[in-house]
Parts: C-alpha cells; structure tokens; sequence
C-alpha cells in the first residue's frame, strides 16, 4: 500500500516535470532576452543559453505566423553597440519595413565578439531550431582577416556547440583555438569531460535549466519593481571626437592587431575563409548580405592608410566577387561624425546603416 | 567536490547505483575508491598526505594493543604526527607571524615553500577524528580497527570529511564494520533526500543569497554606523548557520543513504538561552571531542569552581584557535569561554536561591533573546578581516553612538526577524517531525505531494548558481 502511494507520487511527480518541460518556454517573457536583438549579457554569461534565445525567437516567428524574416548575425557592429536596442540597426529595419507596410520581419542574433566560426555555428544551431536563414544579414570587420595567434578564437562564443554540431569543423580549427579553451578536452579527463557533456545537455535540452538565467533575471527585475528600484536609464551614446582617451586606447596591443597590414592569407588556412567558405556554402540559393564594417578613418588615419592595408581591403573584395551573395564594403561610405569610437557608431549612424541595408533587402524577393 | 555540485551529485548516484545493486562483499571497497575519488580533486599530494597519516595513526592503534608495554609511545606517536600535519598546514604561518613580531626577526622574508602553503581540505575534521580515534583506543573505549579499508572509510567517508560532523569510533566504526549487512530501507531513502533537500535549501536559498551582502558589509567596517554594524553581525550569523548547518544536514543526509547514521550537529543554536546550551546546540560534534578530549584531560568539574571555569576558557579557546589560525579566533573562543564561564558562575550563584522567575516564559524568551545578541557580538570577531577591525565594530554597535537613523533600516530588522522566525520554524519542524511526517503520510494526497517536491525541485535548480560557492567551513 505504502509503495504503491510513492509509485504513485513518482508518476505525478514525472508528469508535473513533463508539463514544464512543454509548457514553460510558451509562458515566458521573452522581452527579457530578445527585445529588437538578443540579450547579450543573457547569453555571454552561459553561451548554452543561446538555444534558449532561439526557442524563444522561434516561438515569436510561430506565434505571428511569420513566413519572411531576415536574420542578422554578426559581432558589436551588427549588435549595434553601444546604443540601446530601440536604437538598433534590426529596430530601424523594422521601423522601415513597417513603414512601408511590409510583413516581413528582422531578428537580430548578433552580438558582440561574435566571430565568423560562431556564425557558422549559429547557422547550424538555427536549422536545429527550425528557424529559416532565407534571408540573412552578416557582418564583417577587417580584423576578422588578420592572422589569429591564436587570439582571437575563430569561434569565440559557441565551440561547444560547433563541437557537438559539425566536429569535422571544430577540428579543423581546433589548433587555432587558445589553449585555454581546449584544454579540458586534449587531458584525459573523463570525469570532467561527462560533467561538461551532461552539463551541456541539461542547459540546451531541460526547459528549467534553460530558462533558469531568464526565470532569474525575471524575478529580480520584479522584485526591484517592488522594491521601487528604478533601472538606470541608458546614457546618450556619445560621437568619438568627445572621447579623448580614445587615442591612447588604440595604441594598446589588443587594438593595434586588429589593425595590422601583413598580407592576409585569403585561402582555407585562415579559419575567416574557411567559415565564410562554409558559411556561402550554406547560404547557396539564398538570399544573403555581408557587409565589411568600415571604420573612422579619421581616428584610424595612419592605420588604414597604409598601402599593406588597402591592398588588404582589395583583397577581401576581390574574395567576394564571384561568390554568390550580396556584398556590401562601408569604408569610407559612413561620415565620420556618426562613429562613436573607431568602429562603432552612434544611433544616426546606424540608421545610416540600416538604410543602405534596407535597400538591398529591397532586391530580395519577400514580402 | 560540493555537495551542491553536479561532480559530486554524479558521485553519489554512481556510488549509491553500485552499492546497493552490486554484491555487498565490495561496499567497503567501493566507499574507500568513492572517498578517495572525492577527495582528490582537491590535490594528488594532499590525497596522499591523508592517506599517509591515516595509516600511521591505524598501525599506531593497532600496535598499542598489540605491544602494550610501548601504548604511551605508540599513542604520542599518532597524536603528534596527526597534529603536526595539522600545525605545519594550518598554524605554522600564524606561529612565526608572531615570533617574527615578538622577537623582531624575518622568519618569513623569502620562505618560498610558507607562501606556497595551501591548507589540505577537510584537514581539521580528519584530525580531530585521528586523535580522539588513538585516544579512544588507548582508553580501551573501542577496540582498534582490524581492516585498514574500513579505517579508511571511517576516517573518510565523503559524507563527513570536509566538515565534519567529527565522528567517534564506539558508534561510528560498528557500522562502517557492519557495511555488507545494510539493506535497501525505503525509510533511509526518505530520511536521507530529507536531510539532503533541506540542506540544500539552506545553502543555496539562504546562505548563498546572503553571502554577497554580508560580504559587501565586512569590505566597509569602518564606513558602518551602529545599526548598520548589528545588521552585518546578525547577516553574518544567519549566513553562517545556514551554510554549515547545511552541510552538516547534508551529510547526515548522505550518510543515511548508505545506511549510515552520522551525528546531527545542529539543533537549532539560536534558541539557546545561555552559553552552555549554545554549545550543546552549536557544531554539538566539535563541542563535544572539546569536552572529552580537552576540557575532561585538564580536570574538567573535578578540581572546583575557579580551575574549572581556566579549564572552560582554555578549551573554548582550543575550539576558537582550531577554526582558524588568526588572533580573530583565538578572541572569539576565549569570548566564548568566558560567556560559558560567566554562565556557569550565575548557575552556582543563584542555585540556592532558587529565584522563581528563572522558571518562567518570559525568562526564557528575554535570555534567548539576550544571549542571541551576545553570540551575535561573538561572530564579528569570526568573520571580521582583522582583530582591529572586528573590536572596531564591536566598539560601535555596543556604544549605539553614531545610529543616524533610516527609515529603511526597519525593513533591514524586519528582514532579519524573518530569518530568526525561519529558524524557529525550523525548530518546530524538528521537534514536531514525527507527526508531520505521519500527517504528510496519512493525509497528503500523493498529487500535492508530488507538486510539492516539483515546487522544491524548480527552486532549488533557480537558486544553484553557475559558480557555486564553496562552504564557510572548508577553510577550517
């Protein structure tokens, strides 16, 4: 009798679990984590939170019916940094579209330090989630193109995720890859190795753990709304010229790479080509934009001006001549007066952006 | 390894799956292989340290029975390697600190191998344990172990070697000995996940939401006023209690899933009305060994009132310094010992008296309160960086001088009555466990029941943080 009463309890225990697993992604506020671009401290915190993202994003598209969006990955550029999210180039492109009365909507995954090896990986993660890459925004830098040592990581956020995805990939890369961030796999460590594995599957597969950051960030958000704790608003994004440590700042080493003007390798050694080799690929019979962020090139003179640097540039444009997408190179097309420091730009300059964007989502067929 | 971490958790099924599915002849081999798994991960050499000092303390034992003419020798033998370890590991540093301040000498300058010194985890619970062990054996309480593997598992069982509860040979080794006899009981299951949930419900709901706040209070003593300092003292006791209670029910909790019944070392220490009933409900384990292998050896009640109120304040400040090794301790034990002391003197005072309103509630409920507010006083002096700091802050909340009062610190003392309300709460849980436990088997209908653990289940998994946060009573 008494066994029969736990049996009991351990069934209902087991369907209450189910019904959250099913029911709680649908009784979510998603605004928390997806509001005109992904929350990016949601994600950089625990990169598995990235599924979350997209169930939510793909519950967006199911609820509203969506049959054309446009999806923009990329890094800080296409995040639009450091601006607010209503002051995102995904927020002006949709502000646009509906202007003109178009259904067709934008999500915006990027976010920043997003390489091209994460890119990819968001590809293969959105065919996962059933989200359509029909149409697809990319952006590019310079510094993407530049010999990695191994700084910055070719798949900066989600080699986990490209590792359980396309391991042929991963390996491919994985000498490119800081030793910090592949250590864990090259010992042999088993335990360690299940407990990441295990920890892997709970956060990309078991609604709780996964909504667990968002339940988080939701419940203390609404206990500060009790508490009267008002949230800080957002400083105006202020234009380079009035930041005058931005000089010195780029004289730093971390910067001055991004800069350099050795001749690129434009072949599949350079985990860019191989990811963008990869990512074309993928896209082939789609529509597809990938821009090249420009940069100040005022605040950048010396830097840009170099004939190692242009011939760079070149290259990259001729990389893309015969490649069947869109290609969009912005240096020299944006005023220097919208950049907010060397590479980023203040909300004008990002409706500038999303301007010329615009026009050629225009030449795509959608809606 | 946590308890409230996914290695350890992926520990105990695994060693939980094996030992009850496998032939029982390799229990004891299974628990000594988990226990050193389990404590490996906090360094090879440290593993191999413990081992090292538990075999010479298990030879020591049995060498005392069997060559008796040598017992003394083979006793002081294991009491002083078990306590070197723990004084090279733990006091050395604090020792020439203070030679180096007394004599003005530079023992320290250029010492590479002191400032690479890490304190082997759990160091202080096993030596205690070590000792009372070789002591036990001497006195002829316990006969010594025969099989070294389960003097292993006495010593190391994972339930109990990080922090404790300190347990003694006479019950502890019988049912480590009788391993291979435990059977499956649904009723240890239950008590077991009990003990565990609640722990966990501890650590991660309370202890761990207050750690950041009590820690952002101990950065700034000195920016606190008077009110602000008792906020932070009565933070810090809820934080602490919380988090090694937690670890103590915990492992009481794991130990019962192994048939095991490990000694409870909570039982609700801030009801208590004095020093002396603090100390039978605060960390009961150490207080305990303290008494035995401390207070009693030195003369304990035998030698009248004065000698034994020394003896109290040595042995509590034995209790202080083995927490740590920092004159932060040594103050709070001998703080300790003098409330002990203090008690003990009113007890022998009034005893012929017999005054009738020490009989009564309110009696009661103002010494619980009072000495609630003393021990508060005391555990600045524990959590406090430095002993300047920590008589600073004693200094202004007992003068109340500088109050400047805000309206917000009503809701600061209304937060902390709600935590002392949970811990009567807990109290009543305790003490009322039999008929909840049948209430809840009678009447709760197995839907609300299973709901119930959902709702604690889903919390729980809101609460763990990524980077868990370890247990204040590791670095002892």
């Amino acid at each position: 009798m008494l066994h029969l009463r736990y049996f009991k309890t351990i069934i209902y225990f087991m369907i209450y679990l189910l019904v959250i697993q099913l029911c709680l992604p649908y009784f979510i506020p998603a605004n928390i984590i997806y509001d005109n671009r992904l929350n990016y401290d949601f994600v950089k915190n625990r990169t598995t939170n990235i599924d979350t993202v997209l169930e939510q994003v793909k519950i967006i598209i199911e609820k509203e019916h969506l049959k054309d969006y446009v999806v923009i990955l990329g890094d800080s550029v296409a995040y639009s940094n450091p601006g607010p999210s209503d002051k995102s180039i995904s927020y002006y492109l949709n502000e646009m579209a509906e202007k003109e009365e178009r259904s067709f909507r934008v999500f915006n995954l990027a976010m920043p330090a997003m390489q091209t090896g994460d890119i990819y990986t968001m590809l293969l993660k959105m065919k996962q989630h059933g989200i359509s890459n029909d149409h697809l925004i990319i952006n590019i830098v310079y510094a993407g193109f530049v010999k990695r040592d191994p700084d910055p990581p070719a798949v900066y956020w989600l080699q986990q995720q490209l590792k359980s995805i396309d391991i042929d990939s991963y390996q491919k890369i994985e000498s490119n890859l800081p030793a910090s961030s592949n250590n864990e796999e090259k010992g042999f460590n088993v335990f360690k190795n299940i407990k990441t594995s295990i920890n892997i599957f709970l956060y990309e597969n078991i609604s709780i753990f996964m909504y667990k950051d968002l339940l988080q960030l939701y419940f203390t958000e609404k206990i500060n709304q009790i508490r009267g704790k008002i949230p800080v608003e957002t400083k105006s994004v202020q234009p380079w010229y009035a930041k005058d440590f931005l000089p010195e700042l780029l004289k730093q080493p971390e910067y001055r790479r991004d800069y350099a003007d050795n001749m690129f390798e434009m072949d599949g050694n350079n985990p860019q080509i191989y990811f963008l080799n990869k990512i074309i690929e993928l896209q082939k019979g789609k529509n597809t934009l990938i821009f090249l962020a420009a940069v100040n090139d005022e605040l950048l003179y010396d830097d840009i001006n170099k004939s190692g640097y242009q011939e760079n540039l070149q290259r990259i444009d001729n990389y893309f001549k015969d490649k069947p997408v869109d290609y969009l190179n912005f240096y020299g097309k944006i005023d220097n007066k919208l950049f907010s420091d060397h590479i980023h730009l203040i909300p004008e300059g990002y409706y500038y952006l999303s301007k010329s964007l615009y026009k050629t989502i225009n030449t795509w067929k959608i809606n | 390894m946590l308890f409230h971490s996914l290695d350890f958790a992926l520990l105990l099924i695994a060693t939980l799956i094996i030992f009850y599915f496998f032939p029982p002849k390799i229990r004891i081999y299974l628990l000594s292989l988990s226990d050193i798994l389990f404590y490996i991960v906090s360094g090879v050499e440290y593993l191999l340290l413990f081992i090292v000092v538990s075999a010479i303390v298990y030879f020591c034992a049995l060498r005392m029975i069997f060559d008796s003419r040598y017992k003394k020798i083979y006793l002081w033998t294991g009491i002083l390697i078990a306590l070197s370890n723990l004084i090279f590991f733990k006091y050395i540093g604090f020792i020439l600190t203070n030679i180096n301040h007394i004599l003005h000498l530079n023992l320290l300058q250029g010492n590479i191998l002191l400032s690479h010194l890490i304190l082997p985890i759990g160091i202080s619970f096993y030596t205690f344990q070590l000792v009372a062990y070789l002591v036990d054996v001497s006195k002829k309480k316990i006969e010594p172990c025969r099989s070294i593997l389960t003097f292993w598992v006495f010593v190391s069982f994972f339930g109990h070697l990080i922090a404790g509860p300190i347990m003694r040979g006479k019950v502890y080794l019988p049912q480590i000995e009788k391993i291979e006899y435990k059977s499956f009981q649904i009723e240890n299951m239950k008590y077991g996940f009990y003990y565990i949930v609640l722990g966990l419900i501890k650590k991660t709901i309370f202890a761990d939401t207050l750690a950041p706040k009590v820690d952002f209070y101990f950065s700034q003593t000195a920016n606190l006023n008077s009110l602000e300092g008792w906020f932070a003292a009565y933070l810090f006791a809820f934080q602490l209690y919380f988090d090694f209670s937690a670890y103590s029910d915990m492992a009481v909790g794991i130990g019962r899933l192994f048939g095991l019944k490990l000694d409870v070392n909570f039982r609700t220490p801030y009801i208590s009305a004095n020093a002396t009933e603090f100390w039978k409900r605060w960390h009961i384990t150490l207080s305990n060994w303290i008494k035995d292998y401390v207070y009693i050896p030195l003369g304990g009640s035998r030698k009248g009132l004065f000698s034994q109120c020394l003896f109290i304040i040595a042995a509590m400040t034995v209790s202080g310094i083995w927490h740590g090794a920092s004159w932060t301790f040594v103050i709070w034990g001998l703080y300790h010992g003098l409330l002990i002391t203090g008690h003990k003197i009113y007890t022998v005072l009034t005893k012929n008296l017999h005054p009738s309103y020490t009989k009564g509630l309110f009696y009661k409920i103002f010494s619980v309160i009072l000495f609630f507010q003393l021990t508060t006083i005391g555990w600045v002096f524990f959590r406090a960086n430095n002993i300047n700091e920590a008589f600073a802050l004693v200094c202004k909340m007992i003068k109340l001088s500088h109050l400047d009062y805000n309206p917000v610190y009503l809701t600061y003392f209304l937060f902390i009555a709600l935590l002392y309300l949970l811990h009567l709460a807990e109290y009543f849980l305790t003490i009322h466990r039999k008929s909840l436990v049948f209430f809840w088997d009678k009447y709760v209908p197995e839907y609300l029941r299973a709901a119930i653990y959902t709702i604690i289940l889903l919390v729980l998994i809101l609460f763990i943080k990524t980077e868990q946060n370890t247990f204040i009573y590791f670095q002892f």
